[in-house]
């Protein structure tokens, strides 16, 4: 709708000066109020970040040790598939809202810790993929020639593999863990990042402001970080954005198949691969996981779209 | 066309050679792969003994050679779980089952991504236009494998109506994994449709098309919809891609044994032949396709081979 708002010109045009004098962020916040489903997700993501910091005052229960006595319990509101023949049926409390696993942890207490590992690892290894992938990029694009070959030679390679099939492989090798989990899925993604950055620079390297630095003499490094990085930060923000959801969704599908983070800490994906097992008997353990990260992941990818209309509209047919 | 072709077969050879060489560096970042495989209870003789017949204790640079031709002659290692067979026989084996798994879940996702896609772009803004990039939305950012999960337990534990697991070849076997693996590009592949049909119906010669009177199906059908499917080619061989390494995850949910839960298994019980194997067919396949589109591409666009 904006793009029909924006050609419907002449009127508006003496405006059009001011409006530019906003910054990027101004632009970006007013976007936001106008785009109802940005904000929405905006609201969804800060309660799931508010219950992972908080995760020890909201939950009652350790998310990593049960009472084996009560597993298996249904989530309240919810009758309990009895599991003997004749026994009493029994109703889901609000003991355990969402009921309770095979070893009798309390699954909301989970989630909540869950959502720790999620944000970090999405978060963390969008950071250092984009971060590794940037850098690259810019060289690439700065130097050109034989740099510039080999990096691009590279990241053809490791685009060759498909994105889970190489964080498998890794891991497979690595082991797994928190950290490494990060590692795998940053090495998994950094290549998009550096050919946005590379051509970013490369058609920001002939304007202007660049010739004019290098002029009065500003160097190499200073040139590339101080002035021509922040100018194509753009389209990186607005990938990045979508790439912490299929992060977490990747970090999910890699503790699915048990080589994620491990056990030793509660995760979605760790969660849903339980609940794989009791899926005949037991619905609510593999339910509310996956809810958990289709709420999680469905407002990431809200605001990346509102973040690709508000600070980069060439983008809305990439993706 | 002759030697745009040749040019993209050369630069897919050599990437092959590279996937072959990263598959050979990753299996050998740790060093030393044999005591993962044979794992802590391991004796120092058993370790020299598989070290010598796997030719770990020769220099790097040879071991990368008789990689590179026990590769190239297709004689891998045998297997250490199943003895008795060549690591590329049983993935050869198993092979066929993640195709056609992949091949399913691209007819589904392709067809109704068109569909839906194009009626979404012809009727924009309209009711149904909203339903199906909410759908779609939502589609995106529901992982798979929990999707897999939910249809288990709707369609095969509370209405009893497909089994819940396991391979065969029926579509009742092959109806809930298809849908599981294709939903995330469904969701996608809609989006760029969409977006690609509306940018070709806001083109001069489709206004020229309208103009001199054409009905409206033959203005969408023959004329825009040629135009807009030519950058979705390149999407769907990517998506292909996205597809194999997703089979993995979909083939451990069903038991569907095909080389993605050979992967995973082989990975468990630590069976590097295997991996290595595995990982390198997955590979080279998605190389090969996208070889298939890039030539299917100059075909489609004749643009492509000028540059």
């Amino acid at each position: 709708m904006a793009g029909e708002r924006a050609s419907v010109p002449t009127l508006l045009t003496p405006f059009a000066e001011v409006r530019a004098r906003r910054s990027a962020t101004q632009r970006a916040l007013r976007m936001l109020r106008r785009n109802r489903l940005g904000l929405l997700g905006a609201g969804i993501l800060s309660i799931v970040v508010l219950a992972a910091i908080l995760a020890p005052f909201l939950t009652p229960y350790d998310p990593m040790t049960g009472d084996i006595t009560k597993r298996l319990t249904c989530p309240v509101l919810t009758r309990c598939p009895s599991f003997m023949p004749g026994a009493t049926p029994v109703r889901g409390t609000l003991d355990h809202p969402l009921g309770t696993d095979q070893l009798g942890r309390d699954i909301f207490s989970r989630i909540v810790y869950g959502a720790r590992v999620s944000l970090i690892v999405g978060l963390a290894a969008v950071l250092l993929g984009a971060g590794f992938g940037s850098t690259l990029g810019l060289v690439s694009g700065y130097y050109g020639g034989r740099i510039d070959a080999l990096i691009m030679r590279i990241g053809e390679l490791f685009l060759a593999f498909p994105y889970l099939l190489l964080a498998i492989a890794i891991v497979a090798v690595l082991g797994g863990g928190l950290l490494n989990v990060i590692i795998v899925l940053a090495i998994a993604t950094w290549v998009p990042y550096a050919r946005i950055m590379r051509g970013s620079v490369l058609s920001a390297k002939e304007q202007e402001y660049v010739i004019a630095a290098r002029a009065i003499g500003v160097r190499d490094l200073a040139l590339l970080f101080k002035h021509v990085a922040p100018n194509c930060i753009t389209p990186i923000i607005v990938f990045g954005t979508f790439n912490v959801a299929a992060a977490i969704i990747a970090e999910a599908g890699l503790s699915f198949l048990g080589l994620g983070v491990g056990a030793t800490r509660p995760t979605w994906g760790n969660m849903l691969a339980d609940g794989r097992a009791y899926v005949a008997t037991a619905w609510w353990l593999a339910t509310f996981p996956g809810l958990a990260i289709m709420l999680t992941v469905l407002s990431i990818n809200m605001i990346g779209d509102w973040l690709r209309d508000a600070l980069d509209p060439h983008l809305r047919n990439i993706e | 066309m002759g030697q745009y072709i040749l040019r993209r077969v050369v630069h897919a050879f050599f990437v092959v050679l590279g996937v072959v060489t990263a598959v050979f560096v990753i299996t050998n970042l740790t060093g030393d792969p044999v005591q993962l495989m044979l794992g802590e209870a391991a004796t120092a003789q058993d370790i020299e003994r598989v070290r010598r017949e796997l030719g770990l204790d020769r220099p790097l640079y040879v071991q990368y050679l008789n990689f590179l031709s026990s590769v190239a002659r297709g004689d891998f290692p045998e297997s250490l779980r199943y003895r008795g067979y060549s690591a590329l026989e049983i993935v050869l084996d198993r092979y066929p089952r993640t195709i056609v798994l992949a091949i399913a879940a691209l007819l589904v996702s392709v067809t109704l991504a068109i569909t839906f896609g194009t009626i979404s772009a012809v009727k924009r803004y309209s009711a149904i236009d909203n339903v199906v990039m909410l759908l779609a939305l939502f589609g995106q950012s529901i992982p798979n494998f929990w999707l897999g999960i939910m249809l288990i337990l709707i369609f095969a534990v509370n209405l009893g109506w497909l089994p819940s697991q396991g391979y065969q070849l029926s579509p009742a076997y092959l109806i809930l994994p298809t849908i599981t693996l294709a939903s995330p590009g469904l969701a996608r592949l809609t989006r760029l449709t969409r977006s690609g049909m509306l940018e070709v119906l806001n083109s001069d010669y489709i206004r020229t098309a309208r103009a001199k009177g054409l009905r409206e199906s033959a203005v969408i059908f023959r004329h825009a919809f040629k135009n807009a499917a030519i950058p979705l080619v390149t999407v769907i061989g990517l998506d292909f891609g996205v597809l194999l390494g997703g089979a993995i995850i979909t083939e451990q949910i069903f038991q569907w044994d095909g080389v993605g839960q050979l992967l995973v298994n082989a990975i468990y019980s630590r069976d590097f032949p295997v991996i290595q194997a595995s990982v390198l067919i997955i590979a080279v396949s998605f190389v090969l396709i996208n070889l298939i589109v890039d030539i299917m591409y100059t075909w489609l666009d004749p643009r492509v081979r000028l540059t």
